[in-house]
């Protein structure tokens, strides 16, 4: 398995290609017609990740063996040990596993480089292992950006998107007659506002490096900024110095003490144990704060899409999907798993869970709207910021180490360091790099 | 005078016990913090300021950990990978470390050490292409042939010691009486060092009962250890830490009892050797 060699020209063929494949295009009238049972007999296994999605869809894999006719073994493990688990596979080139969820925001570039994705352009353009209405255009346009490489080729079915949101105390809003803030310049003053301390402290944001990086966005985004301009580095944007100075300032100033070192654990249990006012995350955790048992803020949280800014209004996503394994020896049965699994229904059952998908018909759909199970304002929330959604991360192979450059640059700007000095140095590591890893 | 010493030896007694509960506190405060949390509700759990002592009791933890994961399952996995490897390793250790010290092969013994010193992950790779080929990825022989590496050169450098400590006299007088170096080593050198195999023997078993790297990667469904089993309460996003402390707690139990009921050998063991007569 020779690693694909990533060029600029290969990148500017691959786009055009891209764009030329277009949007794929079914006949509904076919719809009854779809052989499921194609692969009856055939055994697969899949390697799944511990993550509400997979809990969700679990529950319902004998449906797919009733429906395919084939076996289905699988294996959870948690995300950081599945990862080591198919390195190991797939160095081995053992073809043991079909099927895989992959977390596309870490994975896709370094994954598609190893050529472990098998391409599903073909699969999906083919009425005979597409059932009619599966229907590709249903994903939101972010879901579909997040699952294709630049060469044009579908790596995986979008499943589970995680968006960044604003979590707000509505307790704590309503008698000062606040509201979320619409736009960046409202973020502090109201942050001020509600910045009371001991008791409660104005924002929490994740601070500790590595993680800190995903929540970045929420604010670099709607300022301008972005991570690479043409192919190269641009960490010391003046775009990427405002967000960079306004992120730590804020946690500086109206977080909670050692808000530094801050994962997203410490800034959930922060805000669950309600001493938060507004905290900016992925919208899944939403399940634990209306869960009675973990949250003492249930039913006094508010929803609401992320403030926008002078760059525009965005939210930061990060998807996870089903792909085919390309050393798997049954690509197409694999395939029908993976097409199952993100289909309609299924999606449709993760959304009544409160695992949000990108589909975008789920949303309207009657079961979700007659038995809603987390609150409206979350519904909207989400599904406005799928509208909006962009890559939360650079789509890079060396994502981790990425992390890792912009994390130090957040963490020693809390610390009080100059952001236009820290972000110096980001910028040289990240090029560096970029150097290294992507020629 | 006879006064004056006593009240020396009580203060000396007292000092020595002061001293010990300083250094035992971090110690045991682990496993206080780890019982406490497998009893406490989610939400006091993540409280801050933490609650030490008073808080609300529940083994809706427990419960979780039996009803939701199959925990017998992963106990007896981990019971016969642990056991399948002490007894493999002791019954190719033994008779090792004596030839090692009975015939001073040092080479041997630093070839064996190696072994040991290069990281585990390192064999990860081979290992799986090894055994997958032969059909034995997510086994009982895969994990306990690989628990080995770790558990086999614990035994065979802890007994070198102990066999050295035999006097070379009692084998030589065996030898003249018509014992073979076989029965030697069965029938004299062995009896002898009981103790140390006792204690290599239950190193070896906590050291296979805790590994976790091997287990992840060579077993599956059916042959998954109890270390992996805790990971299982990390979800994406969310820690599920009332469970993942009772599954901890209920891991860490019988290595805790053993080591108790067997603390004299395994202090015996460790320092065995160190003096000689």
């Amino acid at each position: 398995m020779a690693a694909r060699r990533f060029t600029r020209r290969h990148f500017l063929k691959s786009v055009a290609a891209g764009v030329a494949a277009g949007p794929f295009v079914w006949t509904p009238a076919r719809a009854q017609g779809f052989n499921w049972k194609r692969f009856s007999g055939k055994e697969l296994f899949l390697l799944l990740t511990k993550h509400p999605f997979i809990d969700v869809l679990e529950k319902n894999i004998p449906e797919f063996e009733s429906l395919s006719g084939m076996k289905v073994k699988w294996e959870t493990l948690p995300e950081i040990q599945a990862r080591q688990k198919m390195t190991v596979e797939m160095t081995a080139n053992s073809g043991g596993i079909d099927a895989f969820f992959t977390s596309l925001h870490v994975e896709k570039k370094r994954f598609w480089k190893a050529g472990w994705y098998h391409p599903l352009n073909k699969f999906l353009a083919d009425p005979t292992l597409t059932s009619p209405d599966f229907d590709w255009n249903d994903f939101t346009p972010g879901a579909r950006a997040g699952v294709t490489q630049p060469d044009g080729s579908v790596s995986a079915l979008a499943a589970f998107v995680d968006a960044n949101v604003v979590f707000y105390r509505k307790d704590l809003f309503g008698p000062k007659g606040l509201t979320p803030p619409k736009t960046l310049a409202d973020l502090e003053p109201l942050v001020k506002k509600l910045h009371a301390p001991p008791g409660t402290y104005g924002i929490v944001l994740r601070g500790l490096k590595n993680a800190n990086a995903t929540q970045y966005p929420s604010i670099l985004f709607p300022m301008g900024g972005t991570y690479l301009k043409d192919g190269k580095a641009a960490l010391d944007s003046k775009e990427q110095v405002a967000a960079l100075e306004m992120y730590t300032r804020l946690l500086r100033q109206y977080g909670p003490p050692g808000v530094v070192n801050f994962n997203w654990y410490e800034c959930s249990a922060a805000f669950m144990q309600g001493q938060v006012a507004i905290y900016m995350d992925g919208v899944n955790f939403a399940s634990q704060f209306e869960d009675a048992a973990k949250s003492k803020v249930i039913g006094k949280v508010g929803y609401a899409v992320l403030p926008s800014g002078p760059g525009g209004h965005f939210s930061p996503i990060y998807i996870t999907g089903m792909a085919v394994n390309a050393q798997s020896r049954n690509h197409e049965a694999a395939y029908l798993f993976a097409q199952w699994a993100t289909n309609k229904t299924n999606m449709v059952r993760e959304l009544m869970a409160g695992v949000g998908v990108g589909r975008a018909s789920t949303w309207d759909s009657p079961d979700v709207k007659a038995k809603p199970k987390m609150p409206a304002d979350w519904y909207q929330a989400y599904q406005a910021s799928l509208k909006i959604g962009r890559q939360g991360l650079p789509e890079i192979v060396g994502v981790t180490e990425y992390r890792d450059i912009i994390g130090v640059a957040i963490q020693k700007g809390i610390e009080g360091a100059p952001a236009a000095q820290v972000l110096a140095q980001a910028q040289k590591d990240f090029q560096d790099l970029l150097n290294r890893t992507e020629s | 005078m006879v006064r004056g010493s006593a009240r020396r030896r009580w203060l000396s007694t007292a000092g020595f016990y002061a001293l010990a509960a300083l250094f035992m506190l971090p110690t045991v405060f682990v496993f206080y913090w780890m019982l406490t949390l497998s009893l406490k509700p989610q939400i006091e759990a993540t409280a801050y300021p933490p609650s030490f002592v008073r808080f609300s009791v529940t083994l809706a933890g427990y419960r979780e950990v039996f009803t939701k994961y199959p925990f017998f399952l992963y106990t007896w996995n981990s019971l016969v990978v642990a056991t399948g490897c002490t007894l493999l390793g002791l019954a190719v250790g033994l008779p090792a470390a004596y030839s090692i010290a009975r015939w001073r092969q040092q080479q041997l013994a630093v070839i064996i050490l190696v072994a040991r010193i290069i990281p585990g992950i390192a064999y990860l790779i081979p290992w799986y292409i090894f055994f997958r080929s032969l059909r034995m990825v997510d086994t009982y022989g895969a994990l306990i042939l690989t628990h080995l590496i770790v558990g086999l050169p614990i035994i065979i450098w802890v007994m070198i010691s102990f066999f050295e400590d035999v006097p070379a006299d009692l084998a030589d007088a065996a030898l003249i009486d018509g014992c073979s170096h076989l029965g030697v080593f069965w029938r004299i050198a062995l009896p002898l060092v009981k103790p140390g195999v006792v204690a290599t023997g239950i190193l070896s078993f906590v050291f296979s009962w805790n590994n976790f790297l091997f287990s992840v990667i060579l077993a599956g469904r059916t042959t998954r250890t109890l270390p992996i089993a805790v990971y299982n309460m990390i979800s994406y996003e969310e820690i599920n830490w009332g469970t993942l402390a009772a599954a901890a707690t209920l891991i860490t139990l019988p290595v805790l009892l053993v080591a108790l009921l067997a603390q004299r050998h395994i202090v015996t063991g460790l320092t065995f050797g160190a003096v000689k007569q």
